[in-house]
């Protein structure tokens, strides 16, 4: 066994060349771990063993606090384990979840007119997959209008890895400030190696693509008429009245694009005049049992000013009521819809909501895909004022937590922090990796009611750390 | 498996990775129990009881599961936790606190009764003399049979101005306030002689007799018969209610003659009630549903979510209902009187409002094959039956006649063989408490009969395959399948109502517990009895 110490040993705070150095085993005084005395045990229930060789050189009475020392650092409650044999290598930090370690202790005397040397066996219980340093994928901007977007790079690493993902309102906006701030996230994956083609060509799987519909493009009934605006996606929209209480088909007939199979989650985008009001929505396939109860959906705007939103009226599946694993777009023929409102007869006299467009987000897709989707909502933002203080919306999968962070770097929490729901980004790697983001933004940089549906536009910053299986590579 | 769960720890919602994880929902009701244990220690070492945890779908991030922290995992001689945490549902909070809650209490049987005064003062004598006041019982042998107090003038040949008598009081301590009483009344007089006599309703200290001749909140002259119904708005807080009597009228009152007679009958008094969204109510009529109660009850409880809630109307003549104990027991008492419904509270989406829906099982929703799960069944085995026979005695104590409930073929099936062969096989007698009315007495017998004339099948289905939701027409996980809704076997085309559904996160399966399950004859006199006369 070498003498030489390794080149990286240390016990940090996090998993990043940047994070706070809790102990230092590289340097001889008095404890290091040689550059081969790391070992990496099986993996069992997520967990697996390092067993670390240390040796001590000092003063005898220097090894126990030493000792005493590492065991602190090890004891925190969040600790990782660099590690770095040659130079050549990259890092890969191990978090310590066991803070019980075991040690093992060896002295050896090498010459009565020295101090002995002690050689200690430090076996600890790591988290089964290593983190390599973080990426930072190059960040991209993303339309209202758009919805989705498909990572160009490759995921690095052996493992799906938890992403964070910045959101930064676009030049000129901010995010909505009043209630019902909503962000859906989605991520696909689909393997970039298909199936094989009649010529043993590599066929790429189809990507699953967000699908909007026109509200404009279906039948309308139910005293429903068509208003145009630039605002709305497709130049129109559809109006309904909110004064009216009773259960009516507002919408109906062949949808305008046909989708691919697999299951969707259906989003209204609607948007609404000044006049308060709430309208009911239920949306679904024809010929099952749409329940017009009043657990229906409810559009709620904020009061006082045009508010935008987004409203999730459940799930539909392409083709409807049969499993759709393993089919093609061929065996779907084109859905027939129906969408019915029911006004709550709350607002002022001639109070309208306007119907948008409908977003289908795949969520589970016939061939290959998957889907994680995250529902953060923020009940209200106070009791401070608007402006630069939101600066973006973080999703910090890592530590699964999703909010605000203020300007000054620090989680923005009212009373009632956001909830997450549902399943954090995970990037895979090998597959090719869609993002679908949906939020409520404000027109103005100060904030305010959503206003932004259709125009504007995000920065989105998307980071991971590689989860490795043994060691990261360079 | 590994699952994750959100937990508020330190007020921060966290995500934390969970393995085994297994919940219990039920219908009636919603999220009873989960059970996990949280990966990361350092996390696990954060867990206090009453955390609360939302467990949502990772591919729809809709929540499935709603709760909070019972147990938060036994500490190890090192002092961290081991993390295996127990989860009480949402469903509990409803049975948490405790109520006490007239809805509407009926005639003098439920009233306590307080000393019979009659007071008579004025001229010639203005010292004040107590007069016979008897308390007489009318028994009704029909549908409704209601004691009534009936006020006799009888003495001296004196004439009195005035003449006042307090029938009743009634004890209305209760969580809630009186909204609404209504009286029936007749009176009997002399042919020539003035009757301008008025009632008033006093909600206040009973012990206070000597009132005040013009302190009258309600006053009404009445003629010779009718109803009388009034919307009140007393304050808050525990009160008592009496009913008193007054002559006002002048010439002086001769009651040398003894036909001077009041009958009260048909008493009502009415609790203020709320709606779902927990705000006041308008009470205006005596007419009292199981639709009102269960707003209230649900309103009451503070944690529903009224924009996406609803109740649908149901059983709409209570004559007598009191609740005293938790939300809980108060739905399922009114589940007792309107029979085929069933609530669900869901999860919350976000932290504290839950969606509530009571209404009837309905069309079946989902499609289990049994190609694709595991399907047994438990048929009932004891002996279908054609008869019920409900007796109880009326308030005064004598037996009522019984009320006989036979099946009609057409409707029991099974029945057939029994009834076409000229038999009938009786259900176990059932006995219902004192004071029943005829209706309750009918409803127990339908209700009792319908269970017993019909083979009931209980079954279970475990699956970890998916399940096709009639709804939407999306194939569903087996974590998203509802209790509370109807499950249609593909290959028997029988439907079964899902009453439980179990989550084993082991082997992402899920195992619904189907068909009604038989009550017991106990259980329901029980519920019964607790729902005419609380818990007195």
């Amino acid at each position: 066994m070498s003498d030489a110490p390794a080149v990286r040993a240390q016990i940090t705070a996090g998993p990043t060349e940047s994070a706070a150095l809790l102990l230092d085993l590289n340097d001889k005084d008095p404890l290091y771990v040689l550059h081969d005395g790391f070992t990496l045990g099986s993996a069992s229930r997520g967990e697996r063993r390092v067993t670390l060789t240390v040796r001590g050189l000092g003063a005898s009475s220097e090894i126990p606090r030493a000792i005493s020392e590492m065991m602190r650092a090890i004891n925190r409650s969040e600790s990782y384990f660099s590690w770095q044999a040659l130079s050549s290598h990259a890092i890969t930090w191990f978090r310590i979840l066991d803070s019980v370690s075991e040690v093992d202790f060896q002295q050896t005397v090498t010459d009565r007119t020295r101090d002995p040397m002690w050689t200690l066996n430090v076996s600890l219980t790591v988290e089964e997959l290593g983190y390599a340093e973080r990426v930072t994928l190059p960040a991209f901007t993303l339309a209202n209008a758009n919805l989705g977007y498909s990572i160009p790079e490759d995921i690095e690493g052996d493992a799906p890895s938890l992403a964070t993902v910045v959101i930064k309102p676009g030049s000129g906006q901010g995010w909505s400030t009043w209630e019902n701030l909503l962000s859906v996230i989605a991520v696909h994956r689909s393997c970039p190696l298909g199936a094989p083609g009649a010529a043993g060509e590599v066929v790429a799987a189809p990507v699953p693509a967000v699908i909007q519909w026109e509200a404009e493009a279906f039948t309308l009934s139910g005293g429903a008429t068509t208003t145009a605006a630039g605002t709305l996606s497709g130049g129109s929209g559809v109006v309904v009245d909110e004064q009216d209480a009773s259960w009516r088909m507002i919408l109906s007939g062949d949808a305008p694009v046909k989708p691919p199979p697999g299951r969707y989650t259906v989003m209204l985008g609607l948007s609404r005049p000044v006049n308060a009001g709430k309208v009911r929505f239920r949306f679904g396939p024809n010929s099952w049992g749409l329940q017009l109860t009043s657990d229906a959906p409810l559009y709620a705007p904020n009061a006082g000013a045009a508010d935008a939103s987004w409203l999730n009226v459940g799930d539909i599946s392409f083709p409807s009521g049969q499993p759709y694993e393993g089919l093609t777009d061929a065996d779907v023929t084109t859905p027939s819809i129906q969408l019915w409102a029911k006004g709550l007869a709350a607002g002022t006299a001639g109070a309208t909501v306007v119907v948008d467009r409908i977003a289908l987000i795949p969520i589970d897709m016939a061939q290959g895909g998957q889907a994680r989707t995250l529902r953060a909502k923020w009940a209200t933002i106070g009791p401070f004022g608007p402006g630069p203080l939101w600066n973006s919306w973080r999703i910090e999968g890592p530590y699964r937590r999703s909010g605000v962070i203020t300007f000054d770097g620090r989680w923005f929490s009212t009373s009632e922090p956001p909830t997450p729901q549902g399943g954090f980004l995970l990037l895979h790697p090998g597959m090719r990796n869609i993002v679908t983001l949906l939020y409520k933004m404000h027109n103005a940089t100060g904030g305010g009611v959503g206003s932004q549906l259709l125009s504007g536009t995000a920065e989105i910053t998307i980071s991971y750390h590689p989860r490795v299986r043994h060691l990261a590579a360079s | 498996m590994t699952a994750t769960f959100a937990i508020q720890l330190d007020g921060q919602w966290r995500d934390v990775e969970v393995s085994d994880l297994t919940w219990t929902k039920t219908a009636p009701g919603g999220c009873l129990s989960a059970q996990a244990t949280i990966k990361d220690p350092f996390a696990a070492d954060q867990v206090r009881t009453d955390d609360r945890v939302l467990i949502s779908h990772p591919a729809t991030g809709r929540v499935l599961f709603d709760g909070a922290i019972r147990d938060p995992g036994q500490r190890s001689r090192l002092g961290l936790r081991d993390g295996q945490v127990t989860i009480s549902g949402s469903l509990l909070d409803l049975a948490g606190r405790r109520w006490r809650l007239p809805y509407k209490v009926q005639g003098p049987g439920d009233w306590v009764r307080e000393d019979l005064v009659l007071e008579f003062f004025g001229s010639p004598s203005r010292d004040r003399q107590h007069g016979d006041v008897s308390v007489g019982t009318t028994v009704d042998g029909a549908a409704q049979t209601v004691e009534s107090l009936r006020l006799g003038l009888t003495g001296e040949t004196l004439r009195y101005d005035k003449a006042r008598a307090r029938l009743t009081a009634f004890d209305g301590g209760s969580d809630s306030t009186v909204a609404y009483y209504k009286l029936d009344y007749t009176s009997g007089f002399s042919a020539g002689v003035a009757v301008n006599w008025r009632f008033r309703v006093v909600i206040g200290d009973p012990v206070d007799l000597d009132w005040p001749i013009d302190e009258a909140p309600d006053i009404w002259s009445p003629s010779r018969s009718g109803q009388a119904g009034v919307t009140a708005d007393f304050p808050a807080g525990e009160q008592n209610i009496r009913v008193e009597l007054e002559y006002i009228d002048t010439p002086a009152l001769d009651i040398s003659q003894s036909s001077y007679r009041v009958n009260v009958s048909n008493m009502s008094v009415l609790g203020s009630r709320v709606d779902l969204a927990g705000a006041p109510a308008t009470v205006s009529s005596d007419l009292l549903s199981v639709t009102q109660v269960v707003s209230d009850l649900a309103g009451r409880s503070g944690i529903i979510d009224a924009e996406r809630s609803y109740v649908d109307s149901g059983f709409s003549a209570l004559d007598d209902c009191r609740i005293d104990g938790s939300v809980l027991s108060g739905l399922n008492d009114m589940l007792e009187l309107d029979f085929g419904k069933t609530y669900v509270l869901g999860a919350a989406r976000e932290a504290t409002k839950h969606p509530f829906s009571w209404r009837e099982w309905g069309a079946p929703r989902y499609v289990l094959s049994q190609e694709r799960g595991e399907y047994t069944e438990q048929p009932r085995d004891d002996e279908v039956c054609s008869r019920v026979i409900v007796r109880w005695r009326w308030a005064a104590g004598m037996w009522a006649s019984p009320e006989i409930a036979v099946a009609d073929p057409d409707i029991y099936p099974a029945t057939r063989t029994l009834i076409e062969s000229g038999r009938h096989r009786d259900a176990e007698e059932i006995e219902l408490p004192q004071g029943t009315t005829r209706a309750q007495g009918q409803r127990v017998a339908e209700q009792r009969l319908e269970q017993v004339a019909s083979v009931t099948v209980s079954a279970t289905f475990g699956t970890s395959q998916q399940v096709l939701d009639l709804h939407t027409g999306v194939l569903v996980d087996p974590t998203e399948v509802e209790p509370g809704w109807v499950a249609l076997i593909q290959e028997t085309g029988e439907q079964h109502n899902i009453t439980q559904a179990v989550y084993d996160g082991m082997n992402d399966t899920v195992n619904l517990t189907l068909g009604q399950p038989v009550r017991g004859l106990e259980e329901r006199v029980t519920a019964m009895r607790k729902t005419q006369r609380g818990s007195r």
